[in-house]
């Protein structure tokens, strides 16, 4: 202290350097001695030795005679920079010193007016201190001892570095030192930030924030499995590793009994619990022990010596199979195969088909119940499991698989000779895919290419097939390809509504295997042509066809190249179909299908009118004589004198009506005036297109914020935040509780201290 | 023929053990429960309603107070019932606060108590304008032998604070001084310029910043690991009092003598973080809630305020008839309540919730009241409830006071509008509400970078 006494303001900042205290100066317990000197500090060692260094290169700049430091090399950089950033900064400060300067000439205040308020004055800074000075003044063994160690420090630096001498005043040092203790104080406490960020975040906070202890523990037991050995040998073998105290291994050890031992109970207990039943539910169990007993009894009285509980056991499965209708076509399974079109799979169909036929078996098997219910039910019952089981057997049979195994490559045969020839046709020409009747029907598409009219003779074509193929026709389906083959003729092409009403009819035709067995020629005309191959002689109708079809379309391709036919559609002419299709009006059109065509075509062949054009005079056609705006002003003329001013007559009738002789004048009338919204008042009174409901419900005013709330950036936002109710009526225990956990507990009767850093002290 | 009658089983209804609270079955259909968002609304509104009967902030005063001014409180950092005060007469007295009784009293100073400090060891470090520190034993009752320790310094003293956790303190007087408790002369001087310091604060969370605030209308921050002062910040008019947040180390409030209190990040000085308004007169005191949620100031308008950290207005004012301007505010350590010392002697007690109280409440009651506040939050922008809970009964003084300074500052504003409208385009700037305070820092970022 007589240090800093004796030699005021340069030594105290040689003690801010060293943390105030004359050990300081030696070379290796500087380091400990400041750990030790600043408890506070949050322990990261990085930053500190940057305070270190920045402060012992001030005072290296300042003080002549304290010898450069300990990491000479570091510093001389550090000294470098500092320079650097010293001269600069006296740059700017220049201008500030001159700014002040006039201030106080004005006879203002100066804010930043350091301790020491000019450089200039300051005596202690301009005379040199030197090492003898010191140690004039020191009489202590100690400061002696501190002073050669000084000495020798000196000695060595001399060799290598020139002492810096400082350029600078007094002030701006301090200022500079300033600002890099600043700028080191922000860094530390902004190490803070995470914590403070987190602490916002946060949905709950709970305080005291901090345990005081006991963490330890708890995490070693949360760490660890409960399955672990108990043995205590094995327990600090698995944990030798972590280097864990035995304290904390017996207490581990500890926890772990305790949840062997709680989960020995809860299960004890929940045995004991599943024992414990109400005299009712025996009652009841026992009555209906007894009556199943009484019914197979008699069951078995009659079928012989079998085992009676295992013919009961049949009994209630197939009671329950009947009741539960597993076998018919609604089950979600058999819902989902249909949807998702599995059926063509032969596991899923085999065992559709299977589900089926027991469902019908059961299903006669009820409908028999009246009739003998009691002796045939259960050998019936037998019958039929064996007979499943032998089906199944022979299904499972090796030669059974072969045939299937034959009959599914003949199936893919045919099919792939079908592919081929398609494909040979395929070769000839490009149109001509797109030509092709089947393909067309099949996709379901408008096409915009060449040889689309043709469409209408392969349309006609396919409903051919159709026919031949199906030995007894069903008649809807025919009727509703003639009606499409007839549309085809009358608009020339095959609309998308059309082709995709029949795909829609194909595929639930297809979507239903059932359907599919009886009705065959659906299939013949749709898109599987696999079903085909089923029949050998179906085979080579279709065969014929196609080529016949073929040839067709080689005719149509033919004439398109003649020229016989203009066949380029454009989107316009397609439009106007559409709108005449869709427009029940335009069919009542007088103009027949055939004229429509070639107008069409016609006006495709020239300039399309715009369909936009077309549409606004159609608009205008049908809203003529409509005049809105008029209508609208009208309105809002009526609205305006209904809200306004209103003038009430309250005479009473009879009143005053004298008549006779010499009667006065009847009196002016009784006028009441009923205050309305005077018009010029009106919300809408500058909005011309406008009304603006004066009379809106008042009422619901009261339970509408006024503005959308703070953390909210939309009304929607703020709505959605009101939608869903908390309260216990609405949601589940769990879910109230969550919602209502307050954003800040503060357990009660604690101490709640600040947060302090995790390795300080 | 049995005839089935209605019946139910006690396990549904009754509780399992004797401690559980008993169920209530219920029907989740929805259909049951109609008008859900009309009836909370409702239950919000109610809940509102009852919070404002409820509201019963003053819990009471302490023994009969001093005869001067109370001028300093201080709690004890580790114990909830142990708080001290210093008054104008020179006099402090220790006092339990759960029976609200004086537990000790003496003169320690001649002339006004300005600071007092619990250390370490639960002892009071006291400082008054006799150019003293005292260090005084708690556990003694009669001081009449005089204080453990004393310290002598070269002017009167105005604050002192210690370190959390060292046996550090620190001073204000003429300048900022560092002490060690066991050494009779001060370790470092960290001041910076002001003629005289008058409030001096040690952070609780960044142990080692020190944030000060000087006459020169200046608040600094030091540092006392290179043991000197580091940043100054000037603001308009002076500050009265500083208080770190504890548990965002780098946020302090000062409470100024512009009727505000002002948020604001050590690191970035230039600009406030926020603008606590609503006072009518200086802030003479500030303090946070442990919690670093809210923050209490005391004022020379005879009211004291809590406000929400993240809010700029009030939630609650307090105000007695007998008590005259607040000097000093503390909250207790457990943040459920106030101490409030003021000119004419009393030190008072408040809720820091006036509604809330904190007598051991069942897992239902405590249960409603967390929905009620739910729903109360959830319902807050509502215009009934919105009014209702901020409904307050004000003084005359103070709704006067605050209608004339909402007028001048209208004034003001559509003057200096006026002005702007009458001038060139861009030479009248506005100024930002949390900038306008601030006349500059000593280090600005430019400095830093170099």
């Amino acid at each position: 202290m007589d240090v800093v006494d004796e030699f005021g303001v340069l030594v105290s900042a040689e003690i801010s350097a060293g943390g105030g205290d004359g050990e300081d100066d030696s070379e290796d317990g500087r380091d400990e001695s400041d750990d030790d000197e600043r408890p506070s500090f949050s322990g990261v060692s990085d930053s500190e030795g940057s305070i270190h260094h920045t402060t012992a290169t001030f005072s290296d700049i300042e003080s002549d005679f304290v010898p450069s430091d300990l990491e000479e090399e570091e510093d001389d950089d550090a000294i470098k920079s500092l320079k650097q950033a010293i001269e600069k900064a006296s740059q700017k400060s220049e201008e500030d010193v001159v700014r002040i300067k006039k201030r106080k000439k004005l006879g203002l205040p100066t804010h930043f007016a350091p301790i020491v308020d000019d450089g200039e004055d300051i005596v202690p800074v301009k005379k040199k201190v030197t090492l003898d000075d010191i140690r004039a003044h020191t009489s202590s063994s100690f400061g002696t001892r501190s002073l050669a160690r000084l000495d020798e420090l000196e000695k060595r630096s001399k060799g290598k570095s020139e002492v810096v001498k400082s350029r600078l005043g007094r002030r701006l040092e301090v200022r500079v030192d300033r600002a890099a203790a600043y700028e080191i104080a922000k860094e530390e406490v902004g190490k803070w930030e995470d914590t403070v960020k987190r602490n916002r975040e946060a949905e709950h906070l709970e305080f005291p924030l901090q345990r005081s202890g006991g963490a330890a523990t708890a995490d070693i037991t949360g760490a660890l499995d409960l399955d672990d050995e108990l043995d205590s040998e094995k327990l600090v073998h698995g944990l030798e590793g972590r280097e864990f105290s035995l304290a904390e291994v017996i207490a581990r050890r500890n926890e772990l009994r305790r949840m062997r031992e709680l989960m020995f109970r809860e299960e004890m207990k929940a045995k004991r619990v599943k024992k414990i039943k109400s005299k009712t539910y025996r009652k009841i169990h026992k009555r209906e022990r007894e009556r199943a007993q009484e019914i197979a009894a008699q069951l078995e009285g009659e079928s012989g010596d079998e085992d009676h509980e295992d013919s009961y056991g049949r009994l209630v499965k197939h009671a329950r199979e009947r009741m539960e209708l597993r076998h018919k076509n609604t089950s979600n399974w058999a819902r989902d195969v249909k949807r998702m079109n599995l059926h063509k799979s032969k596991g899923t169909r085999d065992e559709l088909e299977e589900m089926l036929r027991r469902g019908e078996d059961l299903t006669r098997k009820i409908e028999g119940d009246d009739d003998d219910i009691s002796g045939d039910d259960l050998p019936n019952i037998n019958d039929d499991e064996e007979a499943t089981e032998e089906a199944s057997g022979i299904m499972a049979m090796k030669f059974m698989r072969e045939a299937e195994e034959r009959l599914r490559k003949q199936n893919k045969e045919s099919i792939d000779e079908l592919r081929r020839m398609e494909d040979g046709r395929d070769g000839e020409t490009e149109e001509d895919i797109t030509d092709s009747a089947v393909k067309i029907i099949n996709e379901g598409r408008r096409r915009y290419a060449p040889g689309v009219q043709e469409s209408k003779y392969a349309a006609q074509e396919s409903v051919e097939q159709f026919i031949e193929a199906d030995d007894a026709p069903v008649g809807l389906e025919r009727e509703m390809a003639s009606i499409a083959v007839k549309d085809a003729d009358s608009v020339s092409t095959i609309s998308k509504t059309q082709t995709s009403k029949k795909g829609e009819f194909k595929s639930s035709k297809a979507s239903n295997p059932w359907i599919q067995d009886v009705d065959p020629g659906s299939v013949a005309k749709g898109a599987s042509v696999l079903s085909l191959s089923k029949d050998s002689t179906r085979f080579a109708k279709t065969e014929a066809r196609l080529k016949r079809s073929r040839r067709k379309a080689k005719k149509a391709v033919q004439a398109v190249e003649d020229g016989e036919a203009e066949v380029r559609i454009d989107v316009n002419q397609i439009l106007q179909i559409r709108d005449v299709h869709g427009d029940p009006d335009a069919e009542a059109n007088p103009v027949n299908g055939e004229d429509s065509h070639v107008m069409m075509v016609h006006k495709g062949g020239r300039r399309a009118k715009p369909a936009e054009f077309q549409q606004r005079e159609l608009v205008k056609r049908a809203f003529a004589g409509d005049d809105v705006v008029r209508e609208f002003q009208e309105e809002k003329q009526k609205t305006v004198e209904d809200e306004g001013d209103k003038e009430v007559d309250v005479t009473l009738p009879g009143w005053g009506s004298w008549t006779g002789k010499g009667v006065r004048k009847p009196q002016k009338k009784f006028i009441q005036k009923i205050e309305g919204i005077n018009p010029k008042n009106r919300q809408d009174s500058k909005l011309k297109n406008v009304i603006i409901n004066e009379k809106a419900a008042k009422k619901s005013a009261k339970y509408t914020a006024g503005a959308v709330p703070f953390p909210y950036e939309t009304r929607e936002q703020y709505e959605r935040s009101l939608r869903m109710p908390i309260g216990k009526l609405w949601s589940t225990q769990a879910t109230v509780q969550r919602l209502t956990k307050p954003k800040v507990i503060v357990k009660p009767g604690v101490v709640v201290e600040p947060l302090s850093a995790p390795f300080a002290t | 023929m049995k005839v089935k009658t209605l019946s139910r089983s006690s396990d549904v209804y009754l509780p399992a053990r004797n401690c559980e609270v008993s169920r209530l079955p219920r029907n989740l259909d929805p259909d049951l429960h109609p008008f859900e968002r009309a009836r909370e609304y409702t239950r919000a509104l109610n809940a509102t309603k009852l919070e404002r009967v409820f509201a019963a902030p003053f819990v009471g005063q302490l023994g009969n107070g001093h005869i001067d001014g109370v001028y300093c409180i201080a709690r004890h950092t580790r114990r909830l019932n142990s708080a001290a005060s210093g008054s104008g007469d020179g006099v402090i007295k220790y006092w339990d606060l759960s029976s609200k009784e004086e537990v000790a009293s003496f003169t320690a100073h001649r002339g006004i108590v300005k600071g007092l400090a619990v250390t370490l060891d639960g002892n009071l470090l006291s400082c008054g304008m006799d150019n003293t520190v005292k260090l005084w034993d708690v556990m003694e009752t009669d001081h009449s032998g005089g204080p453990s320790k004393t310290f002598l310094g070269s002017s009167g003293f105005t604050g002192i604070d210690h370190h959390r956790s060292n046996p550090i303190f620190v001073t204000s007087s003429n300048a900022v001084q560092l002490w060690d408790e066991n050494r009779s002369k001060p370790t470092a001087d960290l001041s910076w310029g002001a003629d005289n310091v008058n409030t001096v604060r040690f952070n609780q969370t960044e142990q080692s910043i020190i944030a000060s605030t000087g006459s020169d209308r200046s608040i600094v921050i030091h540092d006392i690991r290179s043991k000197a002062p580091v940043q100054k910040l000037v603001t308009l008019m002076r500050t009265n009092a500083v208080c770190w947040n504890p548990i965002e180390a780098f946020n302090f409030a000062a409470a100024n003598e512009d009727h505000n209190v002002y948020l604001y990040d050590m690191r970035y000085l230039t600009r406030s973080l926020n603008v606590y308004k609503d006072h009518v007169s200086a802030v003479m005191d500030v303090d946070f809630s442990p919690t670093g949620q809210e923050l209490v100031t005391g004022s020379y308008d005879k009211t004291l305020r809590i406000y929400r950290v993240n809010e700029g207005h009030s939630r609650d004012i307090y105000h007695t008839k007998r008590m005259q301007r607040i000097f000093c505010v503390r909250f207790t350590m457990d943040a459920r309540y106030i101490m409030s010392g003021s000119d004419e002697g009393n030190i008072r007690v408040w809720r820091a919730e006036a509604a809330a109280r904190s007598n051991v409440k069942s897992a239902r009651e405590r249960s409603k009241l967390e929905y009620e506040a739910t729903l109360k939050e959830r319902y807050k922008n509502m215009p009934e409830i919105r009014r209702i809970s901020r409904h307050r009964h004000l003084p005359k003084p103070i709704k006067t006071a605050s209608e004339t300074k909402r007028i001048e500052l209208a004034s003001i504003k559509r003057k200096e509008e006026n002005m702007r409208r009458r001038s060139k385009k861009g030479t009248m700037p506005y100024a930002k509400e949390r900038e306008k305070q601030i006349i500059g820092v000593a280090i600005r970022e430019v400095e830093n970078k170099v």
